[in-house]
């Protein structure tokens, strides 16, 4: 996992360093030039309990079995957009992720092995103006964490209409994930690969000179081993042993649709604009969430804003979620999990953001340094999280 | 039935592409607070978090579920 880090750190500092030499071409009309610059470090404190975890696992009052699910995440995030020539952008980002303490299940009582988990990816996205009113868009990523390898690879377009005052959007998505599963017991059945298909449409407007709207529809496919072949189902009284606590199950395949609504509004007399965003969530295993977002985003002076944020989340869990199974051994095969994330539950998350823009040549919003905190809570858990980002655009 | 709302708010907001702001119009939607991804690395962060906490996360733009072990 090291030497993966220090492989795709290598790729973007060579990346960089082939910009510093690149010498402008005018025969082929080729200026590689750096055109972004961004950077972000967050870290999120988590506190709860769930299904998952045997840390101190004890049936509770409401008749579920809950350990600690306490964990920090360490997440830096670098982002370089690189323009090509007038018509191709390329951009890449580098997300890394570091997972400290993360919650005890089966396996890790004995072998403690997400006490320390990091997963980094590369993420290479390229944008092509094939006229003055259309763009393609290709994308790939290489993902690597602890045993799972992850591909994803996609192609989008998009086209201008009305003047610039409508776009119209369509994509597709392919993904494959290669892990190696053990069972709550300990078994290891070799690598199995978990594969998903995403298409996408999506349509946005101007609908006055402060008024912006879009919607977009996403279907995804995906099969394969769909369950965390770690996850367990705690049994009654106890909450269960290494032995006798049996694994998740999940189907074969798995249908999602996805779609969402935005509206910017800009209200110049207030200095603010309000960002509008509701989302629908429903699949095949049952699942069912709406999302809903309001933000309002306040100019502060002429270079801070001030951004305060709520999210409501509503999701109704999977047809087969059990908190716990009373009797295993007699238990059939059947699609089963005890994921508090799969539960139902209402999770409430509050923002506060402070951003400030360096003003360049006079124009606003080319460079930036914004400080930004998160609440996330919902029963039984709750997240903090604090955040650092700087963004240039050349 | 979710299928046939969609692709009614599709027909709906497209239909709007009549409304034409000119260019000498656009101060406001110019402005930093007006992108419709304001922050493509703080809106990437806060994914992370729904994903890996929520079974709803994804499915809009890029695939959903998969792509790391903390995926619902």
């Amino acid at each position: 996992m090291r030497a993966a880090t220090s492989l795709a750190l290598l790729a973007a500092v060579a990346l960089v360093a082939g910009l510093s030499v690149a010498q402008p071409s005018e025969d082929e009309g080729e200026r590689w030039v750096l055109d972004e610059l961004a950077f972000r470090l967050s870290y999120s404190d988590q506190r709860g309990r769930g299904g998952q975890s045997q840390a101190g696992a004890r049936r509770h009052r409401d008749g579920t079995i809950r350990g600690s699910e306490r964990l920090h995440v360490i997440n830096p995030i670098a982002r370089l957009g690189v323009r090509q020539n007038e018509r191709v952008r390329h951009v890449l980002t580098i997300p890394v992720d570091v997972v400290a303490s993360a919650s005890a299940d089966a396996l890790d009582v004995v072998s403690r092995a997400s006490l320390w988990n990091e997963a980094v990816s590369v993420q290479l996205a390229t944008t092509i103006d094939a006229t003055g009113d259309d763009h393609l868009s290709l994308r790939g990523s290489y993902h690597l964490e602890e045993t799972l390898r992850s591909l994803e690879v996609g192609a989008g377009f998009v086209r201008d209409l009305a003047c610039d005052n409508a776009t119209l959007e369509a994509s597709l998505n392919a993904s494959i994930d290669w892990f190696d599963p053990i069972t709550p017991q300990g078994f290891d059945w070799g690598y199995e690969q978990r594969r998903a298909l995403n298409a996408n449409v999506g349509v946005s407007q101007v609908l006055s000179p402060t008024t912006l709207a879009a919607a977009s529809y996403g279907l995804t496919r995906q099969w394969g081993l769909l369950e965390q072949p770690w996850n367990s189902i705690p049994t009654v009284p106890t909450g269960g042993t290494l032995t006798n606590r049996p694994r998740e199950v999940f189907p074969g395949s798995r249908l999602r649709h996805a779609a969402s609504l935005q509206l910017l509004q800009r209200i110049p007399r207030a200095g603010g604009t309000l960002r509008l965003r509701y989302r629908h969530y429903r699949d095949d295993f049952g699942l069912v969430a709406d999302t809903a977002r309001a933000a309002w985003v306040q100019w502060l002076g002429p270079r801070l804003t001030g951004e305060l944020s709520y999210r409501l989340h509503a999701q109704r869990g999977l047809r087969f979620f059990t908190p716990f199974i009373p009797n295993p051994a007699e238990l059939p095969l059947e699609p089963r999990t005890a994921d508090s994330d799969l539960a139902d539950f209402r999770a409430h998350e509050l923002g506060v953001k402070l951003r400030w823009y360096f003003s360049r040549n006079g124009a606003r919003g080319t460079e930036s340094l914004d400080v930004g905190y998160l609440r996330y809570r919902r029963p039984w858990m709750r997240i903090d999280t604090a955040s650092v980002g700087y963004r240039r655009q050349f | 039935m979710l299928a046939r709302r969609t692709v009614l708010v599709l027909t709906l907001a497209t239909l709007g592409g009549c409304v034409v702001v000119q260019p000498y119009q656009r101060e406001h939607l110019a402005d930093p607070t007006m992108q419709r991804t304001d922050d493509p690395l703080a809106a990437q962060a806060e994914r992370k978090l729904h994903v890996s906490r929520e079974g709803a996360g994804g499915g809009d733009g890029s695939a959903a579920g998969g792509g790391c072990a903390c995926g619902n």
